[in-house]
């Protein structure tokens, strides 16, 4: 008896529960209508920019994904990326949908007319449009317009493919891709606002995490045995470390950007099988679903990643403050 | 004969009020307690303790008194744990990145490691009475010799409790367990002359895994920084659910532990609906 009336009281809770946060999501939903972040306002105001940015499609095994939404989302943040000078994207989803359809993706990409922010002396915010083009070989050599840029798919690693641009207008930054933060330097009229830097976008699934750090455990195995030697007693993080990337290419990760397809979803945060190895210090932002209106929380269709999502993780990152055990 | 001192009469009232207060309140959280039990439980829950140092510069006292504060609401959070037959808890006690902090802040948290092990070796203490075994994992090498015996010496007493499990990371960083637990897969593989090493080879010879932890369900990380900071990678990279909250962990307890059962609770309901 009394166990029944606990479970009358539990659903009581969870109703009013419900209730609070719908309300809660809704009220901030429409403050956040009115004050929608764009990337080219928000940059400029950023105290410190990732080096490399991870965005998590995620969806559930009872939710619908959309394989259109998604590489939109990509198209969108790769966009975004370059407009903020980030030199390193990786997207990822679990199943490995957007693996299966890289041409789907790759057309997205050619089709994306990217504006770089090329300053002219004096003036922070000049622009060009540029065309991309972005055959899955390498280009022609007769290809020769001076602003054409290709993507170029890297030879494969396990389950994770890299796009690189082949060439690129104005490299001012050779950054170490593992190295730590870059600090963005305070627009002036004198100065540059942000270097071009070439973009490197990584697909990835979920085959690029924890059987990587297995596949590093039988690979020290077979070198072992290849030697006849017993293995190395004390192996360390540097070690390891050092063979993840080797296998995957994938560097730490400054920022993860963790956006549910489903506008209805009601989950908590999860991180959906992403890389374990490299997610040690990524500063994480949860793009809730939010009922933006009511026909999306209703269909429970999916959504593509928001521009003021975007710029709102970005806030959050350049106003996070790194102890580092400290 | 004088009268009684003002003060002393006057205070009697707001000292019975408080009690009657402290009482009500100690049994509306045993209700809600028992109403939260009504529904599914997470079987592991992993707190990072965060927020000490920045609740004891909100309140202008030392550093050490935030830290002993904080060991109080680990205790309290572990109460309640208990209280609703959560059958594993992990903290993050120590990062081996923290021994960059100060000498005076690694004495005073290791006193206090010290004596909270003590504490927990008494008989009618918050793990005997609850039946729950402690496990410290971490790089424990790295510890000063007392707190290593005093470790010893709280494992050893608990370690025939069955009821729940307590993992204390100290000193701690999931790189490292992740690369112990590569290597031991390594020279298993070679004792055993095993063909292969696969993901459940190294998920066994986690820390967290040796100790007969279960899967990781609520990781839960206070003070509002939304950063995992090295801790329990693996376990938390799937079917765990994550919140962040912003309350320092000096203040954390079942005002802010309630909403993330709930939650659970509901993503629960909602799989055995869609399966």
């Amino acid at each position: 008896m009394s166990s029944l009336a606990a479970a009358v009281l539990l659903a009581a809770v969870h109703s009013l529960y419900r209730l609070f946060c719908f309300a809660q999501h809704a009220w901030r939903s429409l403050a956040r209508r009115s004050t929608r972040l764009r990337v080219d306002t928000v940059a400029p105001t950023l105290a410190k920019i990732p080096k490399h940015v991870a965005l998590i499609l995620a969806y559930g095994k009872d939710e619908p994904w959309d394989i259109a939404v998604m590489t939109e989302s990509a198209r969108r943040a790769a966009r975004w990326c370059e407009e903020v000078a980030i030199p390193n994207l990786s997207v990822y989803d679990r199943d490995g949908l957007l693996l299966h359809d890289l041409r789907g993706l790759c057309n997205a990409l050619s089709a994306e007319r990217v504006e770089h922010v090329v300053p002219p002396s004096g003036r922070a915010h000049a622009r060009e449009r540029v065309h991309l083009q972005h055959p899955l070989t390498p280009p022609p050599s007769e290809h020769s317009e001076a602003n054409s840029r290709s993507w170029s798919p890297e030879p494969e690693r396990e389950a994770i493919i890299t796009l690189r641009r082949a060439e690129h207008p104005s490299v001012e930054d050779q950054d170490d891709v593992r190295g730590g933060l870059r600090k963005r330097r305070r627009s002036s009229h004198s100065e540059s606002v942000a270097t071009a830097v070439p973009l490197t976008i990584r697909i990835l699934s979920r085959d690029a995490g924890k059987p990587q750090l297995a596949s590093v455990a039988k690979s020290l195995l077979e070198q072992s045995r290849a030697l006849h030697q017993t293995p190395k007693q004390t192996l360390t993080v540097e070690e390891v470390d050092a063979l993840i990337f080797d296998m995957t290419g994938l560097p730490e990760i400054d920022l993860l950007v963790i956006h549910p397809l489903n506008g209805s979803s009601n989950r908590p945060l999860e991180m959906h099988g992403f890389p374990p190895w490299q997610m040690r210090l990524a500063e994480l932002y949860y793009n809730s679903p939010r009922p933006f209106s009511l026909h999306e929380w209703w269909s429970g269709a999916a959504r593509p990643l928001t521009e003021d999502a975007f710029c709102r993780a970005l806030r959050e990152f350049g106003s996070a403050e790194q102890r580092v055990g400290k | 004969m004088s009268p009684a001192p003002q003060s002393s009469t006057s205070s009697l009232p707001v000292h019975y009020a408080r009690v009657v207060l402290a009482y009500i309140l100690l049994k509306l959280k045993l209700f809600i307690i028992w109403v939260l039990k009504a529904g599914p439980m997470p079987q592991h829950v992993a707190f990072v303790m965060d927020g000490n140092r920045r609740y004891s510069r909100r309140k202008g006292v030392e550093v050490r008194e935030g830290h002993s504060q904080g060991f109080v609401a680990l205790r309290r959070v572990l109460e309640i744990c208990f209280k609703l037959d959560i059958k594993c808890v992990t903290v993050y006690g120590f990062a081996i990145e923290n021994f960059k902090r100060s000498e005076d802040e690694i004495a005073n948290l290791m006193q206090i490691a010290k004596d909270g092990l003590n504490s927990f070796c008494e008989q009618d203490d918050l793990l005997q009475a609850n039946g729950v075994r402690l496990n410290v994992i971490g790089h424990k090498s790295l510890l000063p010799v007392d707190v290593q015996e005093a470790i010893d010496r709280a494992e050893s007493l608990t370690k025939h409790n069955s009821r729940s499990i307590l993992n204390i990371c100290f000193p701690y960083a999931s790189r490292h367990e992740m690369t112990c637990a590569i290597g031991q897969s390594v020279q298993d593989a070679v004792d055993n002359a095993s063909p292969n090493i696969t993901e459940q080879d190294v998920d066994e010879r986690l820390f967290t895994s040796q100790g007969l932890s279960p899967p990781l369900d609520v990781l839960i990380r206070s003070s509002g920084v939304k950063r995992f900071s090295d801790f329990l990678l693996w376990q938390c990279s799937e079917n765990t659910q994550v919140h962040f909250t912003p309350t320092y962990w000096p203040e954390y307890g079942l005002r802010d532990f309630g909403p993330v059962i709930l939650d659970f609770q509901r993503r629960m309901w909602s799989k055995r609906v869609h399966s």
